[in-house]
């Protein structure tokens, strides 16, 4: 990909203070794993942990667990272990913010049909104001983060209000927090890679005080985290944290078994991503050189569970200029007023 | 505030029991096993030597190796 | 009707599960090869996880899980040892008190705060579970059964017999009169370490004379039908630093510092205990003969890992056919333990042969990530290819790497985790001792040989798929293969059939159409202290830290010169 410098052991650029490569072309952040000393295998988390956790709460609330699905490969696969390997009590839950494509909930539909599970659909176009905002006035604010402070407020409501315990999510290792499990849901926005990122969403967010829309709209993940916390003890996992498989495997699997497909257009590669992905991409290129998919591929790179040329060739953003107007118009902007701002 | 008080009182147990173990295992070796010793020796000192097999062979009669589901259940 | 059970040692050494599935074992693994820390004691699991992960499973939906001994017999044997030594006891009593309080009188509960398992544990005695790990897979209908090993709970050795599913153990010998322990004692004292450098000692065997058999055959007592007690003033088997007393240093001289040179008195000392452990097995396996008038005989405990007395029992004891569990040891008592649940209790029927091949597989996108990760220059191969390939770096006197499909359970590489050489190469014994392996020179290699053409260079005619027998090397073949034909003219041997691993099968043969010889050298995958190598990492770390000349990770090749 043309742009900026890259590592060249992982997918993030050159981009001081927070990102710097050396003389040799290597970024500070894989310096600094290769001075970690070797994992402890003994410290790796095992499926046993996982269901420890599940057998601490199995069948003492109505449902189990609530499943995120995005139609995505790693969420139906999560769906799909819920289910039949470890046989909970499941309800699928899938939020639309009016960009989800036809192939993402094609996916969705098929999966819990064939499970047979209770499935919720929520969709509500209340974020198209805050996402016209970002884009108008030229925000260097990341659209994804402030959908997904959104997307997880939604879902720990969700899971108050259908008494679930267990919030169950696909995210993968890359976008596993450092701190412990059980206390955060998302990747862990305090590293340097997101410094710039998680200052100009903060930013932005703090701009909203006194909003009538948008004005108890939550800062921070952390704060939805918190609030949750005081209406109703949940805990958020994915099950891709304690599993060995690696990508290929599961999705073999869910082909087989749920007639998963790849959808025809998402951003990375081979992704199940909304079509506002590609603007949230595209301007977090523009404003920053990468994206929180550059941060995730380059943790899997240096866990050695994804290989640098996967990850450049999933990466690659040549984006349709006609793809990018058509979901801004959808949002009442155009791609231009970015630019303009 | 919490996290420092569990760190403390990690190393509290720590140091009783760096203490309060080799105290104790002490005590279980020298008053306990001690005191069996003296009394096997003076009452059965077969315990101490062992059973001894038939003349003309050291192998003894195998016992509890076809156990039944319950037998499975012990730990002895 | 219940099928699923979880198989496990753990504790003293060797921690492994199994998993057991209608009566067939589905998976299989050591503890130390997912830890990376060599004979791993503590409770296994990541290889349960692993095991349970092979089945399809979680523990919820097993219907048992089984140990491989009785915790408390072993207990109070352990107890009743500290009070037969009190008061020189104390230094072992410290030390194993806190252990034992800690977690070993309590696996049920461990098993539910660890894997979420609450069902039933049940507890099978340990001498039992080497009986049916012997019997149980062998494929024999009616066999006899002769166990040994360190101790049990108090038993040391027992022999008996098996029949359909029913297995019968007549007679024990007991702690302290030990032929591991025994083997163990004279192990440390010639420097090496406990159960690690058992074998070692058989490899310097055969460099020496059994000049000290007279004081062994002394010390031991042995009885014609192969019983024997152990003169209890050479040996203390609770002592703090050495398992032997003055006694027995006043008897064999001075004891040897680890990596201490061997010399022609260590040589000897090693014949001797070689001999006598020959002598007693054989006069147990004739005597057993004798008795029991069959035809099979099956083995098990960690005494059956010496593979010299083993062929000595097939050639001379009078039985027809031996049996010898690949896992022979305690991680083979897990396997036991569960086969002992599915057949004898459930009375599920026996299965097919047993296969070593019951450990993790990767994918190839695995593979090829652990190679990238590592930044090696390498080639993905068809298997044909690959094959041809790997049999030419041989004769050029590369030393490759070879990592395929599932791993082996049991102590030996056969052919799926395993450092490949040449056998005609008189060079290669020495370069893979020095450079690859970094152990002693004296260390033998084995070969794996194409199992229909095994006769023509070795003195055997039965399979020998485990490496657990060591016939001689006929005379005419020995100078053509110098680097596996040990000092005495054996070796010990694989057989490799094509059904039971085609992809090793096919590279063998390879080997043999370029150069007309039907073996390779065939030693385990790890460096010295370590455990084998598991996943392509591992394979990837060991392969950059020593000599190896190339690397095959499943269709992936990677040379040396190519990355460089």
């Amino acid at each position: 990909m043309s742009g900026p410098r890259l590592c060249s052991r992982c997918v993030l650029p050159h981009s001081p203070p927070e990102i710097a490569l050396d003389g040799e072309g290597v970024c500070n952040l894989c310096r600094e794993h290769e001075r970690r000393p070797p994992a402890d295998p003994r410290g790796a988390l095992l499926e046993s942990d996982f269901v420890k956790i599940l057998e601490a709460h199995r069948g003492k609330h109505e449902f189990d667990c609530l499943v995120m699905c995005s139609g995505g490969k790693d969420s139906t696969a999560a769906l799909y272990y819920a289910v039949r390997r470890y046989k909970l009590k499941v309800l699928a839950f899938t939020f639309d913010h009016g960009f989800e494509t036809e192939d993402a909930m094609a996916n969705v539909r098929r999966a819990v049909e064939r499970l047979d599970v209770p499935f919720l659909t929520y969709r509500s176009t209340f974020m198209h104001d805050m996402f016209a905002r970002i884009i108008k006035t030229g925000a260097p604010a990341v659209i994804c983060h402030v959908c997904a402070i959104w997307y997880m407020r939604l879902t720990y409501q969700m899971a108050a209000r259908f008494d679930a315990p267990l919030i169950i999510a696909g995210w993968t290792k890359g976008q596993m927090t450092q701190q412990p499990v059980l206390t955060k849901c998302a990747c862990n926005a305090a590293g340097p890679e997101y410094a710039r990122m998680g200052r100009a969403t903060a930013e932005f967010l703090a701009g909203l005080e006194g909003d009538p829309k948008y004005g108890d709209f939550p800062r921070s993940i952390e704060s939805v985290v918190a609030q949750a916390a005081k209406k109703h003890k949940c805990l958020v996992l994915s099950p891709h944290w304690f599993l060995p498989y690696e990508v290929e495997e599961y999705v073999a699997l869910i082909q087989k078994e749920l007639g998963w497909q790849y959808p025809r257009l998402s951003y990375p590669a081979q992704t199940t991503n909304c079509a506002l992905n590609f603007l949230s991409v595209h301007w977090a290129l523009k404003h920053y050189g990468y994206t929180h998919y550059h941060v995730e591929m380059s943790k899997l790179i240096r866990e050695g569970l994804l290989t640098r040329a996967e990850a450049l060739a999933a990466l690659r953003a040549d984006f349709d200029p006609e793809l990018l107007q058509r979901v801004a118009r959808q949002l009442g902007c155009a791609v231009q007023d970015q630019e303009a701002a | 505030m919490l996290e420092k008080l569990k760190a403390f009182n990690r190393r509290v147990a720590a140091a009783v029991q760096a203490v309060l173990l080799p105290a104790g295992l002490f005590s279980a070796y020298y008053l306990g096993l001690g005191l069996t010793w003296i009394m096997v020796r003076l009452l059965k000192p077969s315990v101490l030597r062992g059973p001894r097999p038939p003349d003309g062979t050291f192998w003894r009669e195998a016992r509890d190796y076809e156990p039944d589901e319950a037998d499975c259940l012990r730990q002895s | 009707m219940p099928s699923r059970v979880l198989g496990l040692s753990a504790h003293y050494h060797d921690a492994a599960a199994c998993l057991m599935q209608e009566g067939r074992l589905t998976a299989a693994a050591h503890e130390e090869r997912f830890t990376r820390r060599k004979s791993d004691a503590e409770l296994p699991l990541r290889a349960l996880n692993y095991c349970l992960q092979e089945g399809g499973i979680t523990a919820p939906d097993l219907d048992a899980a089984v140990f491989y001994e009785k915790p408390f017999l072993k207990f109070a044997r352990v107890l009743i040892g500290h009070l037969r030594s009190f008061p020189r006891s104390y230094p072992s009593f410290r030390r194993a008190l806190p252990r034992w309080l800690q977690d070993r009188l309590s696996l049920p509960l461990t098993l539910k705060s660890e894997l979420g398992f609450s069902g039933r544990t049940y507890f099978v005695k340990h001498h039992l579970a080497h009986a049916a790990a012997a019997f149980l897979p062998s494929g024999f209908t009616e066999a006899a059964i002769l166990t040994a090993d360190a101790v049990g709970e108090w038993a040391t050795l027992t022999r008996g017999r098996g029949s359909g599913s029913r297995i019968r153990v007549e007679s024990e010998m007991c702690f302290p009169d030990s032929l591991g322990l025994l083997y163990t004692a004279v192990t440390t004292f010639l420097g090496f370490a406990a159960q690690e450098g058992e074998g070692t000692v058989m490899g310097l065997a055969a460099y020496g004379k059994p000049a000290y058999l007279d004081r062994f055959r002394a010390i031991a007592a042995a009885r014609p039908d192969g019983s024997f007690a152990l003169d209890q003033s050479y040996f203390d088997f609770y002592g703090e630093e050495r398992m032997y007393t003055p006694r027995f240093v006043e008897a064999f001289g001075r004891p040897y510092a680890p990596k201490a040179e061997m010399d022609q008195r260590a040589c000897d000392i090693a014949a001797s205990l070689q001999a006598l452990t020959e002598e007693i097995l054989l006069a147990l396996a004739r005597d057993l003969r004798q008795r029991t008038k069959l035809d099979d005989l099956c083995l098990g405990g960690g005494v059956f890992l010496n593979c010299v007395a083993n062929q000595r029992i097939l050639e001379e004891s009078g039985f027809k056919r031996i049996f010898v569990q690949p896992a022979a040891g305690d991680a083979g008592g897990a396997m036991g333990a569960a086969a002992f649940v599915s057949h004898c209790l459930w009375g599920l029927p026996r299965g097919g042969p047993l296969s070593p091949y019951l450990g993790p597989a990767f994918p190839a996108s695995r593979c090829r990530r652990a190679l990238a990760a590592a930044g090696l220059t390498f080639r993905e191969l068809p298997e044909e290819k690959l094959c041809r390939e790997t049999a030419k770096m041989l004769t050029e006197g590369l030393v490759v790497g070879w990592v395929q499909g599932r791993m082996e359970v049991g102590p030996r590489a056969l052919g799926n985790r395993t450092i490949l050489g040449d056998p005609r190469n008189p060079q290669m014994k020495r370069f893979l001792n020095d450079r690859v392996k970094h152990r002693e020179e004296f260390r033998p290699f084995a070969p794996a040989v194409l199992a229909e053409e095994a006769a023509d260079y070795f003195e055997l005619d039965s399979p020998s798929p485990f490496m657990l027998l060591a016939p001689r090397v006929r005379p005419q073949k020995r100078a053509a293969i110098p680097a596996v034909t040990h000092e005495d003219g054996t070796a010990r041997v694989q057989t490799v059939a094509e059904a039971e691993n085609p992809r090793f099968y096919r590279l063998i043969k390879a080997f043999r159409e370029l150069t007309g010889v039907p073996m390779v050298v065939n030693t385990s995958f790890n460096r010295r202290g370590e455990p084998i190598v598991c996943t392509p990492e591992d394979a990837v770390a060991v392969f950059k830290a020593t000599a190896m000349d190339a690397l095959v990770v499943g269709e992936f090749v990677a040379r040396r010169e190519e990355h460089a």
